[in-house]
C-alpha cells in the first residue's frame, strides 16, 4: 500500500486538526483509537526508515504495539501524545537497528539466495520509478540519518519534534538533518 | 522558515511501499488483547521455574535438621571413628550395596568443620584396595580419604574423609561412597594365642565390582575459637591460624616458620623406632592426653621454609573446659597453651 501526505504539511497541524475533534489528550485514548490515529504515520515512518518491506512491517507492528500497551501510561503532564509515540517508535527502531546488526552477517548470507523484495513490491517499484530509486537511495544511508529523514519528511514533524524524539536538542537535530540530507544529495549525484 | 528545497519537497511526498495500517492495527489489537495470555502464560512460566528451582534446592540442601539423630551404633564403632561421647551427632544412614558376594552398609556418618567420617560394615569381613573408596558430594566434587581403619572379626570399617566444602558444610550434604574393589580379608586361629586368637590375612586379589552408598549427613558446625599467642622453638615460629571445637574434635592450625620439613618430621634414634623431635599433645581438662584423630602438614617446597600444620584430636565425650596445648621439640624445649573449649 502506498500512503501519500501533502507535501511538507506541518505534522503538529495535521495532529492538532485530529486530536481536536476528539479528546485533547492520548491519556483517554483507547488502543483502536490510537492505532486509527496514528497508525498510516507510523507505517510510512517504518517504510522509510526500515531497509526492506518485511522490516517495515515487523518495524510498524512491532512500534505500534509498544505504544498500544503503553497508553495507559502516558501521562499528558510530561507531554504532548506525539512526542510521547515518537519516543516509542524511535525507541521500537533503534531496537530494530541492533537486532539487525546483530544479524547482519546470517542476512548478508543469506541475500544470495533469496530475492530481496516480494513480487508485489518489485511491482510497485516498477511503477514509481523514480520515486522508487529515490527510496533506494534513502535506505543506503545510515540509520540514523534514516530515521531523522523519516521523521522530519516522512512524518512531517518539526525540527524541535524530531529533536525531541531522537532525544537531541532542537540546534542539532536541525544540523544532524541537514547532515543526512547532503549525504542523502551525494548519493543521489553519483549515482545520476 | 527557509523554504524547503526540491530534495525536501520530494521527501515529503514521496511514495513509499508502506505497511498496510490496517493490517498492522488489526494484528497489533489481537496481539494486545491476547497480551493477558501472555502475561498469565509468563506467570505461570515463572511459577514452574520457581518450583524447579525450589525443588533443587530441597535436592541440594539436605534438611539438616533430620539428619543428625540418636543412632544405635554400636560403641567400638564410635571409639575407632573417634566418636566417643558424640554418638547422638551421628547420622544413621543403613545404605546397603551388595556386590560380588560382598554386602557393604554404610552404618552411619559424621561430618563436622574438621572430617567427614563414614562408618561401614562389611559381610565377609574387607580391607580396602589399592583404587580407594571415591566419596563425592551432591555438586560432584570428589573428597580425599584421610585414613582408614578395620577391624578383621567384626567387618566394621571406620573411613575419614576431608571436611566437607561449603556450601555442604552449612547445609550438610547428600554424599555417594564408591567403591569398585575390595580386599578381601582371611582369618584362622593363631598357632600361638595372640591378642585376638587369630590371624587375618589379605588372601588373594582384589574383588571387583560395584557398591554405592548414599546417605544425607548433617553437618557439625565448629565454634571458632580465640587464637592463642605464637610462640618460638630455637628458630622456628609458631603462628596459630584456627583453632575450631566441634562436640566430637579439637582442631588447631599452625603455620611454621624457620623449620625445614626435615626438621619437622625429623626422627631421633633410640636403639627402636625412634622417637619424632617434633610432638604435640593436647591433655583435655580430665588430664588425660587426648588420641589424635589425624593431621597433615603442607608448605611451600621441600625446604619447608613455610610450613601449614593441621591437627586434630577427639574428644572421647571430654567436657568442655580448659584443655591445654604441648608442643616440644627434642633438643629445643616445649611450651603450652590453654584452649577454652566450650
Amino acid at each position: 500500500m502506498a500512503v501519500r501526505y501533502s507535501p511538507l504539511q506541518p505534522y503538529t497541524e495535521r495532529m492538532e486538526a485530529t486530536l481536536s475533534t476528539t479528546d485533547s489528550h492520548a491519556g483517554a485514548l483507547t488502543a483502536e483509537e490510537l492505532c486509527r490515529r496514528y497508525a498510516p504515520s507510523v507505517c510510512r515512518f517504518a517504510a522509510m526508515i526500515a531497509t526492506s518491506s518485511p522490516d517495515a512491517d515487523d518495524l510498524a507492528q512491532d512500534a505500534l504495539l509498544r505504544a498500544v500497551r503503553a497508553v495507559g501510561s502516558y501521562d499528558s503532564a510530561k507531554g504532548s501524545p506525539e512526542a510521547w509515540l515518537w519516543r516509542i517508535v524511535v525507541n521500537s527502531a533503534r531496537d530494530s537497528a541492533r537486532r539487525r546488526e546483530r544479524a547482519r552477517g546470517l542476512i548478508e548470507r543469506l541475500m544470495f539466495a533469496a530475492p530481496r523484495e516480494s513480487e508485489s513490491v518489485e511491482a510497485t517499484a516498477l511503477a514509481n520509478l523514480r520515486d522508487a530509486d529515490l527510496h533506494a537511495q534513502l535506505r543506503r544511508l545510515p540509520h540514523r540519518d534514516r530515521m531523522l529523514i523519516a521523521l522530519r519528511y516522512g512524518v512531517g514533524l518539526e525540527t524541535d519534534e524530531v529533536a525531541a524524539a531522537v532525544g537531541l536538542s532542537a540546534d542539532s537535530a536541525g544540523k544532524a538533518i541537514r547532515r543526512a540530507l547532503a549525504r542523502l544529495r551525494a548519493r543521489l549525484e553519483v549515482t545520476r | 522558515m527557509t523554504t524547503p528545497d526540491a530534495l525536501e519537497q520530494r521527501l515529503a511526498g514521496l511514495i513509499v511501499p508502506a505497511p498496510d495500517p490496517g493490517r498492522i492495527t488489526a494484528h497489533v489489537l489481537s496481539m494486545s488483547v491476547t497480551r493477558p495470555r501472555r502475561h498469565f502464560a509468563r506467570v505461570a512460566a515463572l511459577a514452574v521455574a520457581v518450583l524447579v528451582i525450589a525443588l533443587g534446592a530441597l535436592y541440594f540442601v539436605p534438611a539438616t535438621d533430620a539428619a543428625l539423630a540418636d543412632t544405635p551404633i554400636a560403641g567400638d564403632l564410635l571409639r575407632d571413628a573417634g566418636l566417643v561421647g558424640a554418638g547422638n551427632r551421628v547420622t544413621a544412614v543403613g545404605a546397603v550395596s551388595t556386590s560380588s558376594g560382598y554386602r557393604l552398609e554404610l552404618v552411619g556418618a559424621y561430618a563436622d568443620s574438621t572430617r567427614t567420617v563414614l562408618i561401614l560394615h562389611a559381610e565377609p569381613a574387607i580391607w580396602l584396595s589399592a583404587s580407594n573408596p571415591e566419596l563425592k558430594d551432591q555438586f560432584g566434587r570428589t573428597y580425599m580419604m584421610r585414613s582408614g581403619m578395620g577391624n578383621a572379626l567384626t567387618g566394621n570399617l571406620v573411613l575419614q574423609f576431608e571436611a566437607l566444602s561449603w556450601p555442604d558444610s552449612i547445609t550438610g550434604a547428600r554424599i555417594i561412597l564408591h567403591m569398585t574393589a575390595l580386599a578381601p580379608i582371611a582369618c584362622v586361629a593363631a598357632p600361638s594365642a595372640n591378642s585376638e586368637g587369630v590371624i587375618c590375612s589379605n588372601p588373594g586379589p582384589p574383588v571387583v565390582g560395584s557398591w554405592t552408598l548414599p546417605a544425607t549427613i548433617g553437618v557439625d558446625e565448629g565454634t571458632v575459637l580465640a587464637l592463642p599467642a605464637p610462640a618460638r622453638l630455637g628458630s622456628a615460629n609458631f603462628r596459630f591460624t584456627s583453632v575450631v571445637a566441634t562436640p566430637a574434635t579439637i582442631g588447631v592450625e599452625i603455620d611454621v616458620t624457620g623449620m625445614s620439613f626435615a626438621d619437622l618430621y625429623k626422627i631421633i634414634p633410640d636403639g627402636r623406632k625412634g622417637t619424632p623431635a617434633f610432638s604435640t599433645d593436647l591433655i583435655g581438662p580430665d588430664g588425660v592426653t587426648k588420641v589424635a584423630g589425624g593431621g597433615g602438614s603442607s608448605g611451600d617446597d621441600l625446604t619447608g621454609t613455610h610450613i601449614h600444620i593441621q591437627l586434630r584430636w577427639n574428644r572421647d565425650g571430654s567436657a568442655a573446659g580448659d584443655y591445654r596445648l604441648r608442643i616440644a621439640y627434642i633438643g629445643l624445649g616445649e611450651f603450652e597453651r590453654v584452649l577454652h573449649i566450650p
